[in-house]
């Protein structure tokens, strides 16, 4: 097995440490960034996606895999530049909660998008200044709470006043939202777990 | 029949007429169903089926400043959103050798306990209930952050089960304490479940779980209390192995995670369900026509052979409009056989 594929299984298995080493000798022995997000990060992180909507992997394997994920990336810091597509992606207004925002996050990160995380509580009109700046192609909000949720509304109409529906699409998740919401709302796409928002964010960046 | 002996005719899967039922309110929903009403007469008309009491303050908090605090396991809370949240944890390391755990002590609060003592009488009609906050799968996660226990888990797992181990010695004697009051039952309270399925995965949650959690039953079963939990989210695939460790009661049912009535045709002669009615739906955004049809469904399909308790799957929460938490109180009244108009 190649280096980079020994890299892909150690993602998987969670193995942070495994995967440091092998993201730095790939990069030693002459390897791309492309090549090893492409071949190695990305395919990994898709696996594990697989393995959590199969009910193989839980909430703690999604966690350690995304650690390792990010070891790996640590390595290539800055070196991959050409992503599938920029996500802007944060918890709404009043809400602190992340963890699943974040699941997402590293899952986005993983399939090649460049992420913009904008982190928690975050109003809607900063939700489209940051995707104005970034250039992104979707914005993606997390709610935990019924109470916050009516801000996905907010950013979904401010974006269109902004005449940025078009370019830019919005897609939503979290426990309480659901995808009669998101149609109700006018938001282009809905994600029951971290697993599908990546299909979901693939098929919103065209 | 007494509000305490028809709730322990439905734990006992014996049927019931009137429905014994619960309902909570959460900051300001019950002033505005005052203001709604134009009298707070609305809140005796219901029956005290359920009343809560503890001896334990599960934080044993120390203000940081007006919106921070830290708990006794030396963990940073945030009080400025709802719900309160865990800014640092006070295990920072996967090991307990340069950590010091408090004991079981700590938390017991010589005030809760008298007050306790004085809700018991009062209220001695009443099934009685002594909680103590965080569960036994919800500790180690306060204490580590949520990522690090969830990682730990599965990389560290000796040390998390070491952990494990010691906030059930912990929890063993809260329930030695809880078993002093004069209550009917000991009610736990801990989300094993996210809206798809049991967090963990159910092989890992029988692993680590079921045996920790068999013993906190047994210790409850064994002062003849009954065993009551609190647990949010979807754990169908865990509920044979509850009932087999001795849950007598499982709260919250959340619909838009489970369904009840599948719960009640598959285990309704074995566990008592609590609660049904969704809080992450009809609560907050139904019609009052939504809410009523809702309660008549449980109230019909749930009470059949006992083992039915009616209630909100949370509290009413904050962004509950005095219209819809009227349509909860009012359905409820209606549906479960009590007197029925409201002021």
């Amino acid at each position: 097995m190649s280096v980079i594929d020994d890299l892909k299984q150690a993602v998987i298995r969670g193995d942070r440490a495994k995967a440091k080493e092998l993201a730095e000798q790939a990069r030693s022995e002459g390897a791309s960034a492309r090549a090893i997000v492409v071949e190695g990060i990305a395919p990994a992180m898709a696996i594990v996606g697989e393995k959590f909507r199969a009910n193989e992997f839980f909430v703690p394997e999604l966690l350690i895999a995304q650690r390792a994920m990010k070891e790996a990336l640590g390595v290539l810091a800055g070196e991959v530049t050409d992503h599938i597509g920029t996500v802007v992606i944060g918890t709404v207004k009043g809400d602190l909660h992340d963890i699943g925002k974040n699941l997402v996050a590293a899952m986005l990160e993983g399939a090649g998008f460049k992420v913009v995380d904008l982190g928690v509580d975050v109003a809607p009109d900063r939700f489209v200044s940051a995707a104005q700046e970034s250039d992104a192609n979707v914005i993606a909000m997390s709610a935990l709470l019924t109470t916050t949720m009516g801000a996905m509304k907010d950013t979904v109409r401010i974006l269109g006043e902004a005449g940025m529906s078009g370019r830019v699409r919005v897609m939503i998740g979290g426990a309480p939202v659901t995808q009669s919401y998101a149609e109700e709302i006018g938001a282009d796409g809905y994600a029951p777990d971290a697993a599908s928002a990546v299909s979901t964010a693939k098929s919103l960046s065209g | 029949m007494r509000p305490r002996d028809i709730v322990l005719e439905q734990i006992s899967h014996r049927q019931t007429l009137p429905i014994p039922f619960a309902l909570t309110f959460e900051e300001g929903v019950d002033t505005r169903l005052d203001e709604y009403y134009g009298t707070d007469s609305w809140r005796e008309q219901i029956p005290p089926y359920i009343v809560n009491v503890t001896a334990i303050d599960p934080d044993r908090p120390s203000p940081i400043d007006d919106t921070t605090y830290r708990d006794a396991f030396g963990s940073v809370w945030s009080i400025a959103g709802r719900p309160q949240h865990l800014l640092e944890p006070g295990l920072k390391s996967p090991s307990l050798d340069q950590y010091d755990f408090p004991s079981w002590e700590t938390f017991v609060d010589d005030n809760l306990r008298k007050q306790a003592l004085e809700t018991c009488a009062e209220y001695s009609d009443s099934f009685l209930v002594a909680g103590f906050g965080w569960g036994l799968f919800e500790r180690p996660w306060i204490m580590r952050g949520f990522e690090n226990a969830f990682s730990d888990m599965v990389v560290e797992t000796d040390f998390y089960e070491e952990l494990l181990d010691r906030v059930l010695e912990m929890h063993l004697k809260f329930v030695e304490v809880s078993a002093q009051l004069p209550v009917d039952g000991i009610m736990f309270s801990d989300d094993w479940g996210d809206q798809r399925g049991v967090l963990i995965g159910p092989e890992r949650w029988r692993r680590l779980l079921k045996p920790r959690l068999a013993k906190l039953y047994e210790a409850v079963h064994r002062h003849g209390k009954k065993t009551l939990s609190h647990c949010c989210g979807n754990v169908t695939d865990i509920i044979p192995d509850i009932i087999e460790i001795g849950l007598d009661v499982l709260q919250s049912i959340q619909p838009e995670a489970m369904n009840p009535y599948e719960l009640k045709s598959r285990w309704g002669d074995k566990i008592t369900f609590w609660g049904g009615l969704g809080s992450q739906s009809v609560i907050p955004f139904g019609t009052r026509e939504e809410i009523f049809e809702e309660v008549r469904r449980l109230c019909e399909g749930m009470s059949t052979g006992g083992g039915y308790i009616l209630g909100p799957a949370k509290a009413l929460q904050p962004e509950t409009s005095a219209a819809n938490a009227a349509a909860v109180l009012e359905a409820f009244l209606q549906f479960s056989g009590h007197p029925s108009a409201v002021v």
